[in-house]
């Protein structure tokens, strides 16, 4: 390899890594996952539609779930508590419910979900949700809404615009109540 | 997220969004070959498209190799089981801290893939490779296999090529 070609490799290298996508507060020995969504959605209508609860939430805390080991591969799950702060459908408002989400704590740091980061206690979300037996989990990696300031943010996964975005989650939920 | 500045074609014929984990393979100047050794645990009974997703970043005009290891030599650990209603049909992890990829997982979930046709499996498991690669999802509107949220594209797109080259250059 050609003198220039290995700076300009080692220039892009470093700069990739100084540029990488994760927080900075991510555990020096940790996981990154992402994955295949199985529900796909032509617009955000039509994923609303599609789920079974659709709510503006407030995470209450959150516990290590169920764990999945195959061969030598541990996959952990996390159980996140949530107050309905309202609700268009699905739940009422004011219940408690639980969300399972993909990735939590491991023996050797946390895998975190590139598409559903971990949620933080105090926390608001506007979810779309599908109904699990052990509650409910987000419809996909287009199916959560943080709410920062009163206003919802973009979800950067999502094939399509949210009309929403910058607006509150009450305005949301009104719109998605006539949808029923 | 990371935004490295190079041209990608595409439908959309745009400057590229590129997006990858923060983990990273070591790179070797000696090979030029970005080489990850493969434990395959996927019966080829279950999922013989796996193979053709191997096949398929292999031959594609990238760094990308995936090698067959044995058990006590491999960077790339691919398992299926029944993950149960994640919501996902394959997900990868990929360890080591930033900047420093140690190892990978690539979990496919027979919960949904068993009912799945050839070209969705052959989807998920192309895109999943190419999680373990490091690339992260796919921007909308770009032909790629990464889209996390579209099962159009079940093979290597020249996207996904473009940021192949551009994380690992040959």
């Amino acid at each position: 390899m050609k003198g220039s070609n290995v700076a300009l490799t080692g220039l892009l290298l470093a700069f990739t890594v100084a540029c990488g996508t994760q927080p900075a507060s991510r555990p020096a020995d940790s996981y990154t996952g992402a994955g295949s969504d199985v529900e796909h959605f032509a617009s955000f209508e039509a994923a609303v539609r599609s789920a079974d609860a659709v709510a503006f939430v407030s995470v209450i805390g959150s516990a290590p779930g169920r764990t999945v080991t195959v061969s030598t591969v541990t996959l952990p799950f996390t159980n996140v508590t949530m107050k309905v702060l309202e609700a268009a459908k699905g739940v009422a408002t004011g219940a408690v419910i639980v969300v399972e989400q993909t990735g939590g704590a491991t023996p050797n740091g946390a895998l975190v979900s590139d598409t559903d980061p971990p949620y933080r206690t105090g926390t608001t979300h506007l979810l779309l949700l599908r109904s699990i037996p052990a509650g409910f989990r987000i419809i996909s990696s287009v199916g959560r809404y943080d709410v920062v300031g009163g206003a919802i943010r973009r979800n950067e996964h999502a094939d399509f615009p949210n009309p929403f975005v910058g607006k509150t989650a009450t305005e949301l939920i009104t719109w998605a109540r006539q949808l029923r | 997220m990371f935004n490295l500045v190079f041209w990608a074609a595409g439908p959309l014929s745009r400057t590229a969004d590129a997006h990858y984990f923060c983990q990273v393979w070591p790179y070797s100047q000696q090979i030029g070959v970005l080489s990850l050794k493969h434990w395959n645990q996927v019966s080829a009974s279950t999922y013989p498209e796996f193979g053709d997703a191997i096949y398929n970043w292999n031959t594609s005009p990238t760094a990308a190799y995936f090698q067959y290891g044995d058990q006590y030599n491999w960077q790339v650990h691919s398992v299926n089981t029944d993950y149960g209603n994640t919501g996902w049909a394959g997900y990868t992890v990929v360890h080591g801290s930033c900047g420093s990829a140690t190892d990978a997982s690539v979990l496919l979930n027979d919960y949904f893939l068993v009912g799945y046709s050839y070209y969705a499996r052959r989807h998920v498991e192309a895109h999943e490779l190419g999680h373990a690669l490091t690339l992260d999802h796919a921007p909308s509107g770009y032909a790629s296999v990464m889209l996390a949220s579209d099962y159009t594209y079940w093979a290597v797109a020249q996207h996904d090529i473009d940021d192949m080259n551009a994380r690992y250059p040959r």
